[in-house]
């Protein structure tokens, strides 16, 4: 669901209620993406703190969330970047797969998890969110192009993993 | 699972399968409250729907910090901003203030549900490291001294999203803005600048003052702009340098050091993709630049430095792989590189030895010092994987402490060993500090 907030930028009441509607969606792609709840919890807060420094900027006429998904890729693609680089994120990632056993495909997240984080932003927008390849290339500042190599690429690998997981499975 | 996968599925088939599973995800995370704090470095939350209905919002400070802007955009008062571009390699002065504030008087603080206490025996300067169970409520720290003896336990009730940071004695820790002595009392309160937007605290070498690194914004569809404090610990401050505002999303200083004994902070201008991409030294005492350096191949990672802040390790990567190095904060030249292998955490105190690690995934995974003139390993240990490593320094002496984990071959695949705190003496034997449980245990930060 694409939420719109008309006279965003008026009050913090509907900056209050923008939080209420679309702090999930924030999380959850910080999820994807950082694959650790307390950093993806980092990353909300970022996110509301700097669309409220500048709010000022939001269109009022357009859907709020995807500004919000636009500022989350952006701050936790370089989060979780951070992360690697200092080679921490890779040993300390959550899923919640483990803390809600077989509700979500373990698998599946875990390949995601192999993914690099630009990729990961493409396939939390794409799957999770539901926008399209030019929209998501919209929200990201990147060509088209970049999106759908990003996404193909996220799906192969995807594929291969999941079946070299799936073939494991049966021989065991 | 739902769904089985299937190899044979088209790929709108295997979109619908990973959107159902990621839907799944979707409805059954919950999702956490904002913080009060988002970390504890982060002292204050601005945003004004985060505030308890019966504490008054955040709003006037946030008009406060803009008037502030206005003011320094229009270059009046007291405040000297200057911007510069980027790409030119040049560096714009930082903006020095023409006259420091006069301290201020701490400003009234909503009281916090948290209580501190500690049978923690001070008097000798103490390591403290992290033993909370996997509940979080309540944050356990443990005190050893730097023989590796244990000193007691501090016990942080109500505060479970916190994360304390230790003075670099362990003398005191601050926890959400309030600095506690290790018997437990209050000593203190930082954090009373004016400004609105994201703060972020270090320690200071010297124990009794952080450097405060605030960003906000100049206007409301502009960019972001920070201002370095050096905040007290009796919780008044001294402004100490404007830095130069950037665009918002270049916008994203990071306080690497904070030395009272160097006159010194160091700061990294991250760029949009998380990379280190400029390094800039400031005067505590002044404000001025010491040293400003562009790195066009990017900053990867900066560690702990060495104590006259003078070396830091640094590690960059690019198409053939890491390159990591030695970093002469000085001249911003690489003084001497690393072995690929490394990925070095911080140097000791005398700056003759790296903290190595090598790079997760590896196997054999190693945590290694090693000593970057000789390239002779001094310690290290060895396993097939390693949660988090860290290190601290010891204030006023040439010892590092190491938290570590790695994992050992057993009957039914690797098992994690206990995280342990090892104190490392450059050329001397190693002093095995503690064994804690998997899972937790890691030293506490001074920033």
């Amino acid at each position: 669901v694409k939420g719109s907030l008309g006279g965003l930028h008026q009050s913090s009441t509907d900056w209050a209620a923008a939080f209420a509607q679309h702090s999930e969606a924030v999380y959850d792609l910080a999820l994807v993406i950082v694959r650790h709840a307390e950093d993806a919890r980092d990353v909300m807060q970022t996110v509301f703190e700097r669309a409220w420094l500048h709010r000022a900027r939001y269109d009022a006429s357009r859907p709020v969330r995807p500004w919000l998904l636009a500022i989350t890729g952006h701050e936790a693609v370089s989060l979780a970047r951070r992360r690697r680089l200092r080679g921490v994120l890779e040993l300390h990632e959550d899923h919640p797969a483990a803390a809600a056993p077989g509700e979500m495909n373990v698998a599946l997240w875990q390949a995601i998890g192999t993914l690099p984080a630009s990729h990961r932003a493409v396939v939390g927008l794409f799957y999770l969110h539901g926008f399209s390849i030019e929209e998501i290339a919209g929200l990201l500042d990147v060509p088209v192009g970049t999106v759908g190599s990003r996404l193909h690429t996220s799906r192969r690998r995807l594929r291969e993993l999941l079946g070299t997981h799936h073939a494991e499975e049966a021989r065991a | 699972m739902n769904v089985r996968f299937d190899a044979g599925w088209t790929d709108d088939e295997f979109d619908s399968f990973v959107r159902a599973e990621m839907t799944v995800m979707r409805d059954t995370t919950p999702v956490p409250a904002l913080r009060s704090a988002t970390v504890s470095r982060r002292l204050r939350l601005r945003l004004p729907w985060s505030a308890p209905p019966d504490r008054p919002h955040r709003l006037a400070p946030l008009a406060a910090a803009l008037a502030l802007a206005v003011m320094v955009a229009a270059g009046g008062g007291t405040w000297v901003a200057t911007h510069r571009e980027r790409g030119t390699g040049g560096v714009g002065p930082v903006g020095v203030p023409s006259a420091h504030p006069t301290a201020q008087p701490p400003a009234p603080t909503a009281p916090r549900p948290v209580s501190v206490s500690s049978t923690v025996r001070g008097g000798v300067p103490l390591i403290f490291y992290n033993a909370t169970p996997q509940s979080g409520d309540p944050i356990v720290l443990d005190a050893v001294d730097w023989s590796g003896s244990a000193r007691g336990q501090m016990v942080i009730s109500g505060g479970r999203d916190l994360i304390p940071t230790q003075s670099p004695d362990g003398a005191r820790l601050l926890v959400d803005g309030v600095v506690y002595g290790s018997d437990g009392r209050v000593v203190g309160r930082v954090g009373n600048d004016p400004w609105s937007g994201t703060t972020f605290a270090s320690w200071a070498d010297d124990g009794s003052r952080f450097c405060v690194l605030a960003t906000y914004a100049v206007s409301n569809d502009g960019p972001i702009a920070g201002s370095l404090d050096e905040d007290m610990v009796d919780g008044t401050w001294r402004h100490v340098a404007q830095l130069p505002t950037l665009p918002m999303n270049q916008m994203n200083w990071n306080l690497i050091t904070c030395s009272v004994r160097q006159d010194r902070a160091v700061l990294i201008e991250y760029g949009q993709d998380g990379v280190g991409i400029s390094m800039l030294t400031i005067r505590l005492s002044s404000g001025a630049v010491l040293s400003h350096h562009d790195f066009p191949q990017n900053i990867g990672m900066i560690g702990q430095l060495s104590a006259d802040q003078r070396y830091a390790v640094d590690m960059r990567g690019d198409q053939s792989g890491p390159h990591p190095g030695v970093l002469d904060i000085v001249t911003g030249q690489f003084t001497n590189r690393l072995p690929n292998t490394c990925w070095p955490i911080g140097l000791t105190p005398d700056a003759t030895q790296v903290l190595c690690r090598s790079q997760a995934g590896t196997n054999p995974m190693t945590v290694s010092l090693v000593d970057w003139r000789t390239g002779l390993t001094t310690w290290s240990v060895n396993g097939y994987n390693s949660s988090t490593v860290s290190m601290l320094p010891e204030a006023n002496g040439t010892r590092i402490a190491v938290d570590w984990s790695v994992a050992k071959p057993g009957g039914n695949g690797p098992v994690p060993t206990p995280m342990t705190i090892d104190i490392l003496t450059p050329g001397a034997p190693v002093t095995r500090v503690h064994h804690v449980a998997v899972g937790s245990g890691s030293l506490i930060s001074h920033q």
